[in-house]
């Protein structure tokens, strides 16, 4: 675990070894990334949640239905062949980079089909679902009667719940509402505060100060008043439409209006300073224009603190959205989140049923500590200026 | 640097009146109305009828809004039985105490900025009686004596908003002061220690301490909390050593008065019982905060330039640290808690209601629940106010003590 | 260097002081207007500190204290637990109808009637005994018109020593009436003349009704509250006892503690003690259901009256061997699957087949009551056979035992059905609130017993927020599940009648179900026998018509199966017996503090 400095001269020969082929960027980026075990252990966490969310129809059964859930089996079965097809094919992209420094369209292929299987999967597995009987783990004995409260078993790894409902299967879905709203916070904040950020920028005056004027605005309110309130009127607002109301769609989507501000004031900074760099001088001088300064000089150079802040805003607002679920603001029940199960399982554990509460809390902390940790090692790797034993 | 301060308080005001346009504006279009409760009963219709026109639910959102917008900065006329001269009537020793250093406090806060002593530890002073003074004045505020804004009554029926949210305020103020100081407590220090033994055990622990604290959200630190060293101690001890709910003990006014009229050592006892777990799950998160950012800028203080040269010329360790890191690595410290006061008043709306804490944090979400748009509206904004004067306090106290910043 | 050094131990010890004074100043100050002290008036009130009640009962006294196994102890305090907190003392008032705000009223009201927590009647309090045609107190006059007579008892008297008059019930009338003051009118508005007296009170009614039986139930006292502001003044505070204790003090957001009153008029039945026997009770407010239970578990708290989960019950029950005791009733509220008449509901099911009886018969005959009954109140009480029975059941009889759980008889009416609606497959779309867990496991339920009967079934739980509000103004459901609260007495009854009116659809009216309803498709023979049935029980206080009429009602709405009940929701308290007496859970609004008067500390 004890880390000793090391100088970048070390790691680039750890990178270069005998090889022939050039240093690039990426290299670089992998080898320190590498160097940070627990970003990586992180990384492969976080994928593997991602894929268990992904496959939850697979994992979580239920009688008389090969497929579990209620739901037609043709549509549960395809679009789960799909997924799984996409998701090993991304998977095996990411880990090829990884191994030989893959680069360019691999990479990119492998990142943008990553990304759009877990949007496909978000939005498909909590429209669909929004009630209990399509995922609930009725355990009928003989009777006829749910079994509530099992403690952990054989044939029930992580126990029942209060309505007889198997844990297991819950944790499971409700990593979705938690990968949702990491992906639509991601994508919002790292598409808002960037598109903000450059523009007051690059452009001084009048449109940087009324950007950043609105984005003091939006930093000057304050998070969970606010998302409480929205939350709570969220399934009333009759001008939305259906799939906003209900699961956590709504709710990743206000979080991610919400939590941009401080992306766009880093990206701005980012932007004052790169825009009376030499390089982009140059460019000028060569005749480029606007877009494309923005888009081929400045941005790329911006990317590392894009990527490191919206990592730690993801971590930010899954824990947003478990509190409004605790509280009962955010995805309302029966639909499964590791935020709502704590809430249900601390009143449960009480009396000495833990499970429920410590599954869930565990794959709740589990999942933003490895986000965390991917931001910080994202940190050390992508800023070649900081030397390495620096955490 | 005032007009600078006059600057952010306009955008401070812009930003509250867009806070409360989108807020009342939410509560409006989501169809549901104080009144629902009692709409399925068909006895009630009259009444509801009749509560509607007097509370003008009736009239287009846009109406409401500006009638509670008039209302809401326009101050109660206080009449003066009402005022000072009955309050003081009713005082004890404790609130004479307190109104009198007030008094010396704002004398001693005005007096500190015309003397100019070129030295760390005056600026650092300077900037905690601003904060005190602010502290004093809002408790005093809070007793309503000199000044109320007309914030309307509860839709609940349980009296004037006004009253309610600095009633509950005061208990926050409580809840959350405590933690930030426990969490400065034992934050910063921690984080100066692993600074100084980068890399020894210690420092790998605490980084990995701090990492899962930091992940884990309040509200599962509170209801653990609970569970382990409120429910599990008493059942293997069989003594009652901490308090899962509320502020104090029913029977808290026969424990006895101390000197003065301030809490007796049991009445200090049972607050301490029910005070610490909360507290200690609001901290925890901030603790970690703390001893990560204290590290970092002890860090870099240690690697600059200045320290070299002072440990070239071989002055002892100690003084090192204590003297040129510490006070310096002490600055951005400063910052980020100005500006984590407002969070801990948004962590505190959790721990609030796992705890059964009567702050403004439970007020609200039983307002929420009933769709109390008055007592909505006031904690939104208030809370909004704390959050736009802590940042502006945060520039302050950066500026102040560090003479390098300088105010555009 | 040492300046600098004595500066900052200064310096760090002006900081220590300000937190210090920081958190002190922070919270309720007790000198400060932050708590409300009982008496509005101007002279303060007398210290009380006497264990026994002083002047009346000065034999009782001499007995208690000689001979204590004979009467009950007195002294003491009890410590009441809810997770709400009264937003207002004043009942009249938005925010007033707050179950909580009964809780603590027990301790100051006092009224007409009361509602006895042993046989759930109605029992005379302020008056010597209920008015009834039987014994002359209601008399129908030849005009149509009817006149209740009150005796008020001789000995009844405000805790300010003033005596309740005829008087105090003309302001209590006068200010109900009041345009200005939001509250339910109903009944007192028909009131056309009254005769006031001093120790007797009648007000005629413009048409002979049994709703009588229920107004008057909290007397408000003239001399306290006349000529001040009735909304405002009295939120914090309460006006002169009637009932057994007095306001000490109101931390709020904490406790609620009050005070023997000791000019309480009542004496105990059974041993002739003054009452009440504790000197002070404290309702304290823990809004988390685990922690009022694990405050209850550390005997933080002697008396609560938790939510009736299972699992609160079962582990409540747990602790029964250390002395618990363990109330488990069958609540006021009832639960009752029901069908949508009007044409709204198609939204939700297209293949709705509501209209017909055969099909809501089958539905009658597939829904296994016991197993519900076992699986949601883990078999704690009996299921429903009648929404009379909760509040009312020397009424009714048991009209839906003709529906047992019979699944071939249930696919017999299914088959039937399907024959006149021509259609191969019977749809049903399930639709309740979600956010109640007893809901959620009855939907799981019916899966299976839907199944079974081969009957395609659907669950479409929704927000509660959505169900109470669109989707029950609107009608959009097709199968609905939701529960009302029942009262006791004739004029409980008789208003259960108003919710299938056909001549009252919301919003004016309860007819969610659209039974009858301009609008709906079941407008017959039955629906207009119904809206007669209800019209004349509406109009008469002779329990030998009103009775006949009740049963034939609850016939009508059985054999239509226009809802179906299904289970009483439970009420449970549980109170430490080895530290508190005369405890008796009381299910109906009166609330587990009914008798809070006759409660004494055991272990004195």
């Amino acid at each position: 675990m004890t880390e000793r400095p090391e100088s970048d001269a070390l790691v680039l020969d750890a990178a270069e070894g005998i090889s022939a082929e050039p240093i690039t960027q990426w290299d670089l980026f992998v080898t320190r990334l590498r160097r940070h075990r627990l970003a990586t252990i992180a990384f492969f966490y976080m994928a593997f949640i991602a894929y268990v969310a992904l496959m939850a129809p697979l994992f979580t059964c239920e009688k008389n239905d090969v497929f579990c859930g209620r739901q037609p089996v043709s549509m549960s079965f395809v679009t789960t062949v799909i997924m799984l097809i996409i998701a090993a094919g991304s998977l095996y992209l990411t880990y090829r980079s990884f191994r030989s420094g893959l680069r360019g369209a691999g990479v990119a292929l492998g990142a943008v089909g990553l990304v759009s299987v877990l949007f496909l999967v978000s939005s498909w597995g909590l429209v669909d679902i929004p009630h209990i009987n399509h995922y609930a783990d009725q355990l009928p004995d003989d009777s006829g009667r749910i079994l509530v409260n099992i403690a952990p078993r054989g044939s029930l790894p992580l126990g029942t719940d209060d309505l007889g409902r198997d844990v297991l299967s819950r944790v499971i879905h409700g990593g979705r509402a938690s990968l949702a709203v990491g992906i639509v916070v991601g994508s919002l904040v790292a598409l808002l505060g960037t598109v903000v950020g450059s523009l007051a920028g690059y452009y001084p005056g009048v449109v940087d100060q009324s950007l950043m004027r609105f984005t003091d605005l939006m930093l000057g309110l304050p998070l969970l008043p606010v998302a409480i309130v929205v939350g709570r009127v969220l399934p009333e607002l009759r001008f939305l439409p259906d799939f906003l109301k209900q699961g956590a769609w709504g709710i990743a989507v206000l979080l991610g209006v919400l939590v941009w501000g401080s992306l766009a004031r880093i990206v701005r900074a980012e932007f004052l300073s790169l825009r009376e760099k030499e390089f982009v001088e140059a460019a000028r001088a060569a005749g480029a224009n606007d877009r494309r300064i923005i888009f081929r000089h400045i941005l790329p150079n911006a990317i590392s603190p894009i990527i490191v802040q919206t990592t730690l805003v993801v971590g930010t607002a899954i824990i947003i959205e478990a509190a409004l679920s605790f509280l009962g603001f955010g995805v309302r029940p029966p639909i499964p989140t590791w935020g709502g199960m704590a809430s249900s399982g601390a009143a449960i554990a009480v009396r000495g049923f833990w499970w429920e509460l410590v599954f869930s809390a565990g794959a709740l902390i589990s999942t933003v500590l490895a986000i965390n940790f991917m931001g910080d090692g994202l940190r050390d790797a992508l800023d070649p200026t900081q030397t390495i034993e620096r955490k | 640097m005032f007009a600078y301060i006059i600057r952010r308080l306009v955008y401070g005001i812009v930003t509250l009146f867009a806070l409360s346009l989108v807020v009342f504006m939410l509560i409006q279009f989501s169809g549901g109305t104080p009144l629902d409760r009692l709409k399925l009963n068909p006895r009630m219709q009259p009444v509801i009828a009749q509560l509607t026109e007097q509370w003008g639910l009736d009239k287009p959102w846009y109406e409401q809004y500006f009638i509670w917008l008039k209302n809401f900065v326009t101050p109660i006329d206080i009449p003066a039985e009402e005022g000072l001269t009955v309050y003081f009537g009713k005082l004890g020793v404790r609130s004479w105490v307190a109104i009198a250093a007030f008094v010396v406090a704002v004398g001693y806060a005005i007096a500190t900025f015309f003397v100019k002593i070129e030295a760390n530890w005056w600026r650092t002073y300077r900037a905690f009686s601003i904060l005190v003074v602010g502290a004093i004045a809002f408790w005093i505020i809070k007793s309503r004596v000199v000044f109320a804004l007309n914030w309307g009554e509860s839709f609940r029926g349980d009296g004037a908003v006004w009253d309610n949210i600095f009633g509950a305020a005061g208990n926050t103020f409580r809840l959350g002061l405590t933690a930030l100081a426990i969490a400065l407590i034992i934050g910063i220090p921690l984080g100066v220690y692993q600074a100084i033994r980068q890399y020894s055990f210690f420092d790998q622990l605490g980084t990995m301490v701090s990492f899962i604290t930091f992940s884990t959200p309040i509200f599962i630190i509170g209801v653990l909390l609970q569970l382990i060293l409120a429910y599990q101690l008493e059942r293997w001890t069989g003594v009652k050593v901490f308090y899962v709910a509320g502020m104090t003990s029913s029977g808290y006014a026969e424990l006895g008065r101390g000197i003065f009229g301030l809490p007796s050592l049991a009445q200090l006892g049972d607050v301490i019982q029910h005070l610490t777990l909360p507290a200690v799950s609001i901290a925890a998160i901030s603790m970690a905060g703390y001893s990560r950012f204290q590290r970092a800028s002890m860090l870099e203080v240690m690697h600059s330039d200045y320290l070299r040269t002072a440990k070239a010329k071989g002055l002892p360790r100690r003084n090192i640290i204590v003297k040129h890191a510490l006070r310096n690595a002490m600055i951005p410290i400063v910052t980020l808690v100005s500006l984590d006061i407002a969070t801990m008043i948004g962590g505190a709306i959790i721990t609030e209601s796992i705890f059964g804490w009567p702050g403004v944090g439970r007020l609200y979400i039983g307002a929420i629940n009933a769709v109390d748009y008055p007592t909505i509206m006031a904690v939104v904004l208030a809370i909004g106010a704390g959050v736009v004067v802590m940042n502006i306090i945060a520039d302050i106290l950066y500026g102040v003590l560090d003479p390098r910043v300088r105010y555009d | 260097m040492n300046r600098l050094w004595r500066s900052r131990k200064v310096l760090w010890l002006a900081v220590l002081l300000a937190f210090a004074m920081i958190v002190t100043a922070c919270g309720d100050s007790d000198e400060g207007g932050d708590e409300t002290t009982a008496a509005p008036t101007t002279e303060a009130p007398e210290e009380t500190t006497t264990a026994a009640p002083t002047t009346e009962a000065p034999v009782e006294e001499t007995t208690t204290t000689t001979e204590p196994e004979v009467g009950k102890q007195y002294g003491g305090e009890v410590v009441v637990a809810d997770d709400q907190e009264p937003p207002t003392l004043n009942s009249f008032v938005p925010g007033g109808d707050n179950f909580i705000v009964s809780i603590v009223g027990q301790s100051y009201w006092a009224g007409v009637q009361e509602i006895d927590g042993f046989t759930l009647e109605l029992i005379p309090e302020l008056v010597t005994e209920l008015p009834t045609v039987g014994n002359g107190g209601v008399t129908v006059n030849d005009d149509g018109t009817m006149t209740v007579n009150y005796q008020i008892r001789d000995e009844a008297i405000w805790s300010d020593g003033t005596p309740i008059s005829g008087d105090d019930f003309q302001f209590t009338l006068d200010t109900i009436l009041d345009p200005d003051l939001p509250v339910d009118k109903t009944t007192y508005e028909d009131i056309v003349s009254t005769d006031v007296g001093a120790k007797t009170f009648s007000y005629t009614l413009a048409q002979p009704t049994a709703l009588y039986e229920l107004i008057f139930g909290q007397i408000i006292p003239k001399h306290d509250v006349e000529g001040s502001d009735f909304t405002t003044d009295w939120n914090e505070t309460m006006w002169s006892s009637a009932g057994p204790f007095v306001l000490d003090t109101w931390q709020k957001g904490e406790f609620i503690r009050v005070v023997r009153n000791e000019n309480y008029w009542k004496v105990d039945a059974e041993t002739g003690q003054q009452l009440p026997f504790l000197d002070s009770v404290v309702f304290r407010f823990i809004p988390e259901t685990e922690s009022i239970i694990t405050a209850f578990r550390g005997r933080e708290v002697d008396v609560i009256q938790p939510p009736p989960a299972t699992e609160t019950i079962e582990a409540l029950q747990a602790l029964e061997p250390e002395g618990a005791i363990v109330e488990v009733l069958s609540g006021p509220v009832w639960e009752h699957l029901n069908f949508q008449f009007g044409p709204k509901r198609f939204d939700r099911n297209e293949n709705s087949a509501n209209e017909n009886l055969n099909y809501r018969k089958g539905v009658a005959h597939t829904i296994n009551k016991d197993l519900i009954v076992d699986e949601i109140l883990a078999g704690q009480v009996e299921p429903l056979n009648s929404f009379l029975e909760p509040v009312t059941p020397t009424i009714s009889t048991g009209a839906w035992s003709q529906y047992d759980y019979n699944p071939t008889k249930a696919m017999e009416y299914f088959e039937l059905a399907k024959g006149e609606l021509g259609v191969d497959e019977l749809f049903t779309v399930f639709s309740t609130t979600s956010n109640n867990d007893a809901r959620v496991k009855l939907s799981e339920l019916f899966v299976n017993m839907f199944e079974e009967v081969g009957v395609t079934y659907e669950n479409q739980l929704e927000d509660s927020q959505l169900f109470f509000g669109e989707t029950l103004d609107n009608g959009i459901w097709d199968l609905g599940e939701w529960a009302w609260v029942g009262s006791p007495g004739f004029s409980g009854a008789i208003s259960l009648y108003d919710l299938f009116d056909p001549e009252s659809p919301p919003p004016d009216g309860g007819n969610y179900y659209r039974w009858g309803t301009p609008d709906s498709v079941a407008i017959d023979d039955a629906t207009a026998r119904f809206a007669e049935i209800r019209d004349e029980l509406n109009t008469s206080v002779d329990p030998d018509v009103l009775i006949p009429l009740m049963q034939e009602g609850e016939q009508i709405l059985a054999d239509q199966v226009v809802i179906f009940p299904l289970y009483a929701r439970l009420v449970t308290a549980a109170v430490w017996g080895d530290e508190v007496g005369g405890f008796k859970h009381n299910p109906t609004q009166a609330s587990h503090t009914w008798n809070l008067e006759e409660w004494y500390r055991v272990d004195l």
